[in-house]
């Protein structure tokens, strides 16, 4: 039976008085478990809404790009990034102690550090902030003008005597509203004139002011957070009305502060309005030497890890210079605060590239060490937490190494080659490309310019290609049948007149280059370049198979793609366009310009693709421009797309032997090349027509638009400058000529196109003069024939001198074959037979 | 007795809440030591990265003046010839 209540002792048998001894044990277990929780919390409070504002740092990525032998073309290596938040570091710092520090650590430029300091006091275009938000009627305008000239905070924390001497408080006023302005609809229907504050940071929150007006903070610890303490507290109340105005009107309320729930910190509220800026990048990349004093300063200062911190970032570098086909990174907005963007070029391809092996792998390529590196200084530098932890941990990896096939050093000489193009023809620009026939792999990929400009030029800029279409022509007559290499045709004496079936003239044809008369063989038209010839030969093929197979080539339609992105990549067109009037592809027209490589307009890179189809075995494959992947120790080959034939591999050899006869006695016979080059070319020479423009005249103008900065509106400015050719001169021309050649031991041939846009220096403006020794020398260097322009020096063994062979004079080595022996000449072609059609 | 062994546990309980602090603030000093030897690793890392970019630069310099130097060279000598 139990108990009855009354019985029950009121205390413990054993006496015991537990309360004092839980009260003792529940605190040590509280404290222990709150010291505990806040050793774990990965985020304090403050930090989290420091963080709310902060923008996400943007980095350049980390892959790097090699040239095919895997020399560094482009790095990205770890740095560290200035960064600051503005409203942070001025609530408690003095700007010229701040100044002098920085300045001493960091060793700038005066211009580049006025420059960065600026950034930080969160200054724009003026010396002075204006405040936006608090808009003033009259009467607050008048109390606020009223605490300025008493003083400031002085006037309710010093004496009478102190007051008596102190002027009005320096480095705030007040300006009159402008009538756009923006926050004036926050003061509507109240008492006018409006006014906003105005307040100089460097001058209100230096030292002197400071101390002037309260001379109880000389020598005081943390005056300037005092300082800034008084100001915010003496102006809050003054603010009040216009705080409540702007939360009544919060969607034209811009900025972020003033939350009423933070009211206890009127000072920072108001700070805020002041000085609104909360993030400023400084300077990125910061030199590694300058890390240390930088540490040094934000330890000694006391400077908070949220007002100026350093960021881990990552600086890309070209150590080679700046290849033209690489292209470079650039930003969506300003710089470090937006996205990062690859701008055309290699460096926009191998992103893409990689982007899409991290897609199938879920393997990160195109980042390293420097996100991981980012994220451990942020944990290690939150406010409230003293010290800091990993709370997780990614071991760090190198990024992929993207092997592009150009070569570094040939890639410099057709660059130093295009210069003294560029010197010695005066023309507005030159380009050139080099790639291997067999893998269409581009070996290099250069253009110089005269003037400034924007473009990229391989893609971006469009030109007529002039003669050497006439191998496109003679390709796709060969596969269709039209014409037979021995075919003889009568090109007349210089002025061809191209007639229609009812024999009526529909158009006269011209000559340009040392052109041939009399009767030519279909080689020989190619050959000598005759417009008359190859008019005969194109018109022969049908307007749709022109169309069909100039498609299969690549031209009309953008070319490499992947270079350029979302970027302009004109399509460029065959034969004129539809829709001018009549036919288009009519006799007289389209069908006649077309067939000796008028009326087209493509760009580098697809006319690059089209002739390597054509001399390169007939079938059509994308350019390439990467090799492989290095990622994790391994080396993964790229994929490469597949090719469409578009002629024959017998066409193709017999548009080898033309160009072959045209670099022998045709076009390109003056050409300096060695023997066992077997080179092959085409030329041309394009002049433009009244309704083009001169490069020059166009370069000009827009390198004028660039560097004043004025608006550019391309159809306008075609207008204007179209058929100016500049002063004393007739037309403006394109000198091109398209060569390929082999090694000495045929194990590789390579085609090179090397385009020279308006030469201007005197004489004839072929093809053959301007483009064609550029382009011989740069077929010469790519297959080893000379290293860097000379005869290359043979090393025999350690120890020994090199010795220079001279292998571009055939008569200095008799043992090579000699040079009207090397050639397969069309003479010894099969029969030809008779043209009889084509007028 | 009881009264004896309760102070016993509520002493061995404060012991073992004391302990845990020591060795929590231990633990905070080894995590500053450590932070401060990645940061250092860090600045490192990055000076080093910085310096090897800026070897690389100077090597490819190098190997293209060696290269004019090689073909100005051979200029003059084709010349006097």
């Amino acid at each position: 039976m139990s108990p009855r209540l009354p019985d029950l002792p009121t205390r413990s048998r054993a006496g015991l008085r537990p309360v004092g001894a839980f009260f003792v044990l529940g605190c040590v277990l509280a404290a222990v478990a709150t010291r505990l929780v806040h050793l774990a919390a990965p985020n304090p409070a403050p930090a989290r809404a420091l963080l709310a504002g902060d923008p996400e740092p943007k980095s350049l990525p980390r892959y790097g790009l090699t040239d095919r032998h895997g020399a560094p073309l482009a790095i990205s290596h770890a740095s560290f990034a200035l960064e600051a938040s503005p409203q942070n570091v001025w609530l408690s710092h003095t700007p010229e102690i701040l100044r002098q520090r920085l300045g001493d650590a960091l060793d700038l430029e005066p211009e580049e550090f006025e420059e960065l300091f600026r950034r930080l006091l969160g200054l724009g275009e003026t010396d002075s902030l204006a405040v936006t938000r608090w808009p003033l009627n009259v009467h607050e305008a008048l109390a606020l003008s009223d605490w300025l000239a008493a003083g400031g905070p002085a006037a309710k924390r010093t004496d009478a005597a102190h007051l008596a001497q102190l002027g009005p408080l320096h480095g705030m006023w007040l300006d009159p509203l402008p009538a756009d302005a923006p926050e004036r609809k926050l003061v509507e229907g109240e008492p006018g004139p409006y006014f906003r504050i105005a307040w100089a940071p460097e001058v209100l929150l230096s030292r002197a002011e400071r101390e002037a007006c309260l001379p109880q903070l000389v020598g005081a610890k943390n005056a300037a957070a005092a300082w800034v303490r008084a100001l915010g507290t003496d102006l809050h109340p003054l603010l009040a009305p216009a705080m409540a105005r702007e939360a009544e009107h919060a969607d034209v309320c811009l900025l972020r502060g003033g939350d009423p729930r933070r009211a206890h910190r009127n000072h920072e509220c108001v700070f805020a309005g002041l000085q609104p800026r909360r993030f400023a990048p400084l300077l990125d990349p910061v030199p590694s030497a300058a890390v240390p004093a930088l540490r040094g300063i934000f330890e000694e200062e006391r400077i908070g890890p949220f007002a100026l911190w350093l960021r881990g970032s990552s600086t890309r570098t070209y150590p080679a210079g700046e290849l033209s086909a690489l292209g470079r990174w650039g930003w969506s907005g300003a710089e470090g605060e937006s996205e990062p963007v690859p701008l055309p070029g290699l460096e926009r391809l191998a992103n893409g590239e990689l982007a899409h092996l991290e897609e199938l792998s879920g393997v990160r390529l195109r980042e390293g060490a420097a996100p991981d590196l980012a994220r451990r200084m942020l944990l290690a530098r939150r406010p409230g937490l003293q010290r800091g932890y990993y709370l997780e941990h990614t071991e760090p990896e190198a990024p992929a190494t993207v092997e592009t096939t150009l070569d570094l050093e040939l890639s410099r000489f057709v660059g130093q080659r295009l210069e003294r193009v560029l010197e010695e023809s005066e023309a507005a620009s030159a380009m050139a490309v080099v790639l291997d026939l067999e893998t269409r792999e581009v070996l290099a990929l250069e253009w110089r310019d005269a003037y400034r400009t924007t473009l990229w030029s391989p893609l971006q800029r469009l030109y007529t290609p002039g003669s050497t279409w006439k191998l496109v022509t003679m390709g796709i007559a060969l596969e269709h049948g039209h014409v037979h290499p021995g075919e003889v045709f009568d090109v007349g004496e210089g002025h061809y007149r191209l007639r229609n079936e009812e024999g009526r003239v529909v158009r006269v044809i011209g000559e340009a280059e040392g052109f041939k008369t009399g009767r030519l063989t279909a080689a020989e038209c190619v050959a000598h370049s005759s417009n008359a010839g190859m008019v005969q030969i194109g018109t022969r093929i049908p307007p749709e198979v022109w169309k069909r197979k100039t498609k299969e080539l690549g031209y009309g339609l953008p070319a490499a793609t992947e270079l350029v992105g979302d970027f302009y990549n004109p399509p460029g067109q065959v034969g004129e366009p539809e829709g001018r009037g009549g036919r288009a592809w009519a006799l007289g027209r389209s069908l006649a310009s077309v067939s000796f490589g008028d009326s087209i307009s493509l760009n580098l890179l697809q006319h690059a693709a089209g002739l390597a189809a054509l001399l390169g075995g007939g079938e059509w494959r994308p350019l390439v421009f990467t090799r492989a992947v290095q990622a994790g120790g391994a080396r993964h080959l790229l994929p490469r797309q597949p090719g469409r034939r578009v002629v024959s591999e017998r066409t193709s050899a017999t548009l080898v032997k033309m160009a072959q006869l045209g670099a022998e006695e045709g076009t390109g016979k003056n050409l300096e090349r060695p023997v066992a080059a077997h080179l092959g070319t085409k030329t041309g020479t394009t002049e433009k027509l009244p309704n083009d423009v001169c490069s020059h005249v166009w370069g000009k103008a827009y390198e004028d638009a660039l560097e004043s900065g004025k608006s550019w509106d391309d159809q306008a400015e075609y207008r204007r400058y179209r058929g100016k050719w500049g002063a004393g001169r007739a037309s403006c021309y394109v000198s091109s000529i398209a060569a390929f050649a082999s090694s000495p031991d045929g194990s590789k041939r390579y085609l090179t196109l090397v385009v020279v846009d308006d030469p201007h220096v005197k004489g004839r403006p072929f093809g053959s003069r301007h483009a064609g020794p550029a382009a011989s020398d740069i077929l010469c260097e790519a297959l080893g024939y000379t290293v860097g322009g000379g005869a290359p020096l043979a090393t025999l063994a350690d120890g020994l001198w090199p010795l220079s062979v001279p292998t571009l004079n055939p008569a200095l080595l008799p043992w090579l074959e000699s040079a009207e022996l090397s050639y397969a000449r069309f003479a010894d072609a099969p029969a030809p037979h008779q043209n009889t059609g084509g007028g | 007795m009881r009264n004896t062994l309760f102070a016993l546990v509520c002493l061995c309980i404060l012991g073992l809440g004391l302990a845990t602090a020591v060795v929590a603030n231990g633990n905070h000093a080894l995590a500053e030591r450590v932070l401060r030897l990645e940061r250092a690793n860090q600045d490192l890392v990055v000076a080093i990265e910085e310096l090897d970019a800026r070897i690389w630069q100077r090597g490819l310099e190098l190997d293209a003046a060696e290269l004019a130097a090689e073909a100005e060279s051979r200029r003059i000598a084709e010349d006097v010839q």
